[in-house]
């Protein structure tokens, strides 16, 4: 369980993140949407580390991830995985060796051991043989999967995903979507996902918060979303004529 | 970047440079991939380049000697000591700032911006230390070797092209290439080029890790990480030799 407590983040005189509250459950995929430029990758960097807060408290499973000593933060920050919106693969290494590269680093793993636990992963996500291609040699849903993979490696207990599907034909988004719901169910995780894609939010969602100018102005699940009558809300998720002929047949 | 926050900003990366590593041993690999970029793909370049040097040097000498008083052997002792005492490390040192410099801004600076860095960082790993140190260290220990033979070929092939262009006589470049001979000019010429090494490769690295925007921002820092590593080597020079030589 993630919880955030009185978030607030400024760059100079402009409050970019306002008071922000909320708690995102454990076993759970967790949504935070909104327009271009509300505040979500802001938050999410500060929820990960990245940058700083200027007030306000987050805390993993009752945690506390600010204001602590570099070595209580990477004890922290070894059960966070993230799959990056264009994947951020390490170009000079395989695809195997960017998921082996966390067990390197933080595990006594022998090689023969992470190869094993890389075969497992590439099975998971479906990239099996992919193993010794380089990031160049993968088309944009095998990039992302790798990240994914990659940020499963060490079987982390909170997972970010920031726009897992921009870039994406629909059918390898859905393909990414429902990896993402799996991995969440059978590792049981804290899954974040920041995303504009409605199509990710009604079929995976189970809780979603809708950001505004830097505050929580809705929060609700996939069926609710369809029925809310709060105006901003409706301005995002009913943007086209295509969802807005939807919500009408829907009432 | 006004120059005290780049001055604060450099110093605060390097104190997490040279903060203790996650695992040492991951390190050596990289350290030892570093100096084969760093050094040995350089060796080509920079012998092309030093061995042509030699010989302007040599030649140029020759075509400036035109008193009788002046014997002809000081042409191999003007060009061994030019070569040796500034050539060999601090042109050396320009040439591998614009070619391993601008490498080592425009990788670093491409991992920023591709969120690799970030995704370093999210892992708990140290990315300052994890991706500069092993630069720093490989620049340090390979550059004096490369200093080195960049001696050797400067005054062996520049004495060969004087000889050959009928500059000056086997014998006299001979005499003259031994004439003198100190090593402590070897010894000043390597640590300058150790110092070098620390600015060339920090000064990159900075610029590439504080990238900022996409592939043109990449470009820029990659400019400025080699036009600042280049001040900084000949001010670094200036003062090593006060230090070293008077």
């Amino acid at each position: 369980m993630i919880e955030l407590k009185g978030i607030e983040k400024s760059f100079g005189q402009q409050q970019v993140l306002k008071n922000l509250n909320c708690v995102f459950e454990t076993g759970k995929v967790n949504f935070i949407i909104g327009k271009s430029g509300e505040g979500k990758s802001v938050l999410t960097k500060c929820m990960v580390g990245l940058m700083p807060v200027n007030a306000g408290n987050i805390t993993y499973d009752g945690e506390n991830f600010i204001n602590i000593s570099r070595f209580e933060r990477k004890k922290i920050l070894n059960n966070i995985g993230m799959l990056f919106q264009g994947a951020a693969l390490f170009d000079s290494m395989t695809v195997g060796e960017n998921i082996q590269f966390p067990m390197k680093m933080f595990t006594a793993m022998t090689a023969k051991e992470r190869e094993k636990r890389t075969d497992e992963i590439l099975e998971q996500v479906g990239l099996t043989g992919k193993s010794a291609l380089f990031p160049s040699e993968l088309s944009g849903g095998m990039k992302k999967r790798t990240g994914l993979a990659r940020a499963i490696a060490l079987n982390p207990k909170y997972l970010y995903v920031d726009e897992p599907n921009s870039g994406l034909d629909p059918l390898t988004s859905i393909k990414i979507d429902g990896l993402v719901r799996e991995i969440t169910d059978r590792y049981n995780m804290t899954t974040i996902v920041i995303s504009h894609d409605m199509n990710s939010v009604i079929e995976i969602a189970d809780t979603i918060q809708f950001m505004s100018k830097g505050e929580f102005v809705w929060s609700g699940d996939r069926h609710s979303i369809l029925q809310s009558n709060h105006p901003l809300l409706n301005e995002f998720v009913f943007a086209s004529q295509f969802m807005r002929e939807i919500k009408e047949k829907f009432r | 970047m006004p120059i005290f926050k780049s001055v604060g900003a450099y110093s605060a990366l390097m104190g997490r440079v040279f903060s203790k590593p996650e695992k040492s041993r991951v390190y050596f690999p990289l350290i030892l991939k570093e100096m084969d970029k760093i050094g040995l793909q350089s060796v080509g370049i920079v012998s092309l380049l030093v061995l042509f040097m030699g010989g302007v040097v040599a030649i140029q000498t020759a075509s400036n000697i035109d008193s009788g008083w002046i014997p002809r052997w000081t042409i191999g002792f003007t060009t061994r000591q030019s070569i040796i005492l500034e050539f060999s490390s601090t042109v050396v040192c320009l040439i591998i700032s614009g070619k391993v410099g601008s490498n080592i801004a425009s990788e670093i600076g491409t991992m920023r911006i591709s969120d690799q860095i970030d995704a370093l960082d999210i892992m708990g790993i140290n990315s300052a230390s994890y991706l500069i140190l092993p630069k720093i260290i490989a620049a340090v220990i390979i550059l004096p070797f490369l200093v080195v033979l960049a001696m050797f070929v400067g005054v062996v092939g520049g004495g060969a092209i004087a000889i050959f262009s009928g500059a000056v006589s086997y014998n006299d470049f001979e005499f003259g290439a031994q004439y003198a001979f100190r090593a402590y000019d070897i010894f000043y010429s390597v640590i300058k080029t150790v110092f070098f090494a620390f600015i060339m490769s920090s000064i990159s690295a900075f610029h590439g890790y504080y990238t900022h925007g996409g592939a043109l921002e990449v470009g820029q820092s990659s400019t400025r990480a080699v036009v600042y590593s280049i001040v900084m080597i000949m001010i670094a020079n200036f003062l090593l030799t006060q230090l070293l030589l008077l």
